[in-house]
């Protein structure tokens, strides 16, 4: 374990769903609990990762993501901030959820919570209507099931028009 | 693709990427994520929104019984009668808590100052501590109530913070998994040990811990145990900690890993640190006591208080005073005497909104022989800057160390240029001087703000390289 991370300057080669290999420094690979659980063990970094649930597209921005909060110190915490709402800022849904699964994956906590936090701010504020269209939910209640429901969580339905 | 050369060709990418109409969805993919997934976002939500879900589609009928993160605010409550939003709002909590399906509640924020009642609120308290609560975030001034003695007992709870008016009764409390505890408005009330009025709250792995507003009922003394307490701020109000005075307070702060001390106080009150000398920051804001004139024993009492207190930071880095800090301590003969060598403080601020450049200020200066930077917050009135300081012995960090000085508010009068020049005339090392100029001063830039750079750009500098920048 202690061998390799010992050595900064080592790199690791993750492999995407679609085939793509990216070649990653360990620091930043350290970003991902996942992965760093892999190293802890006797993984050792000659072996491709492959990382069979994630394109390149999002590993891409994922690597992106993680290199960043790998170089920048702690102190330079509103940077950070700055760059996280810049990185999700005018990402399409279905990016987005390809983020927050790939992030859910390899146990990203900081990419999964700012990827959550975006889906979630889409919910917030709308009438369920809009959000089953924004997110192709399909309603498969029949009128009368639904209005049971609608009955039943009554209390969460006051005041909605 | 290498990932550490390539970065910037990552980068763009990511841009291409976003604009890349492949990644629109045309399916429902949020209803099939996983259900950690799915729960996690939802714990994003208020409460409320959650539980509207259940509409969406089959799904999602039972789908928010799973969060563990509850956000209830009255605020978000609307409804067309206003007199029944109180019970709706209590009946909302109350199901939503009986029908989640998860044993444990990992978060519980609770705003609720307009429609709900203390006996429930302490009750929802109870329950989600019941189920391990790990984040309790409390919000209502209403009415008076006892926090719930399982609080305390609780081995879940790491983060407590209430901003209530609410009693905590004291008995020997070990608070076993607290890491950060933020209180405003608590009274903390003394019910085991009335005779010595000394009570003991130990924290074994607190982290922070900010009082603000804290009454103290029935005591004297006050021992924190806070071996793993990194961060203290204190904040008492203008009335102070113990009600009516009767009697001096002693608080103690036991913890090997303070770092940062903040502390606004009228200073009713004695501080012992043994951990003082490892706070490398340190802040200190005297206020005045509400509705006072200080008779000048009283004076001196307070000032001697706030010189015991600043000469325990023998370690301090950074540290910041107000002007009122200053106003206290000017009675104290001698000061330069009292205080000690800061041999580790690189940063020294002055803040608040009347500041007075006296033998005072100058005691701090030569009490800092490494001094790198130095801030002044000139506030809403106006400095008054003591001449006969001209004429006394330059701090040695001028000579050697002070190399930024800054102004923060500056409006440009004939005192703060007289305090500028000073500093420019002695400051041997100076590299930068910022001007952060008044708004008012801003916005006459032609009539004003350019007569005072020209005039600043005139100046002699002690040093050669030193630079006057605005901001």
């Amino acid at each position: 374990m202690a061998s390799s991370i010992e050595n900064n300057n080592e790199k690791l080669t993750l492999k995407s769903s679609d085939g793509e290999e990216f070649l990653v420094e360990k620091h930043v690979a350290l970003q991902s609990t996942l992965l760093q659980n892999m190293l802890d063990s006797d993984c050792s970094s000659a072996d491709v990762i492959p990382l069979p649930k994630i394109d390149a597209r999002t590993l891409a921005l994922v690597l992106g993501y993680c290199k960043k909060h790998a170089d920048a110190s702690s102190s330079k915490q509103g940077e950070l901030n700055s760059f996280d709402s810049e990185f999700l800022k005018d990402m399409d849904m279905g990016a987005l959820f390809n983020l927050v699964l790939a992030a859910n994956f390899m146990e990203i906590k900081g990419l999964l919570d700012i990827a959550a936090q975006k889906i979630a701010d889409t919910i917030k504020d709308k009438p369920h209507q809009e959000v089953r269209e924004i997110f192709h939910v399909e309603n498969d209640y029949t009128p009368e099931e639904e209005a049971a429901v609608r009955e039943e969580n009554r209390w969460a339905f006051e005041g909605f028009p | 693709m290498d990932a550490s050369g390539s970065l910037p060709d990552s980068q763009k990418q990511t841009k291409k990427f976003r604009k890349h109409k492949k990644y629109e969805i045309d399916r429902d993919i949020i209803s099939n994520l996983p259900e950690n997934v799915l729960t996690h976002i939802l714990s994003f939500l208020p409460t409320k929104y959650v539980v509207r879900t259940s509409v969406l589609s089959t799904k999602w009928k039972d789908t928010w019984t799973k969060v563990t993160n509850l956000h209830f605010d009255d605020e978000l409550l609307s409804s067309r009668k206003n007199m029944t939003r109180r019970a709706y709002f209590m009946n909302f909590v109350d199901r939503v808590l009986l029908h989640l399906e998860n044993s444990k509640i990992h978060s519980f924020y609770l705003s609720c100052d307009n429609y709900s009642d203390a006996s429930r609120v302490s009750a929802w308290i109870s329950a989600v501590i019941k189920r391990q609560v790990q984040k309790l975030d409390i919000k209502y001034r209403k009415e008076e109530f006892v926090v719930p003695r399982c609080v305390f007992g609780s081995d879940s709870l790491r983060k407590l913070k209430l901003v209530a008016k609410c009693i905590i009764k004291v008995s020997a409390s070990c608070f076993s998994r607290l890491e950060i505890v933020d209180l405003s408005g608590v009274t903390f009330l003394n019910t085991c040990f009335p005779n010595t009025g000394e009570i003991t709250l130990t924290f074994p792995v607190l982290k922070v811990l900010t009082l603000c507003s804290t009454k103290l009922l029935n005591v004297k003394v006050v021992n924190l145990n806070v071996p793993a307490l990194h961060s203290c701020d204190l904040n008492a109000n203008e009335s102070g900690w113990v009600p009516d005075d009767s009697h001096d307070l002693l608080i103690k702060i036991c913890g090997q890993d303070l770092k940062k001390f903040k502390c606004s106080s009228s200073l009713s009150e004695n501080y012992v640190l043994d951990c003082a000398s490892s706070v490398t920051e340190v802040n200190i804001g005297i206020i005045s006591k509400v509705d006072t004139e200080y008779n000048s024993q009283e004076k001196t009492t307070v000032g001697l208080r706030a010189c015991d207190l600043l000469k325990m930071f023998l370690g301090v880095e950074n540290l910041t005073l107000s002007w009122h800090t200053i106003e206290v301590l000017a009675p104290l003969e001698n000061l330069q005497a009292l205080l000690p060598s800061y041999g580790n403080l690189v940063h020294l601020e002055f803040s608040g909104s009347k500041l007075v450049f006296d033998a005072t200020v100058m005691a701090f200066l030569h009490s800092s022989p490494v001094l790198e930077t130095l801030i002044f917050e000139m506030g809403c009135c106006t400095l008054q800057f003591n001449k006969d300081v001209v004429q006394e012995m330059v701090p040695q960090c001028f000579l050697s160390h002070l190399k930024v000085v800054k102004f923060v508010c500056f409006k440009g009068n004939t005192r703060e240029l007289d305090l500028a020049k000073f500093l420019l005339v002695n400051a041997m090392v100076l590299e930068v001087m910022i001007i952060n100029a008044s708004s008012s001063l801003k916005y006459q830039a032609e009539t004003k703000f350019e007569p005072v750079k020209k005039q600043l750009s005139t100046f002699p500098k002690g040093s050669s390289h030193a630079t006057i920048l605005f901001s």
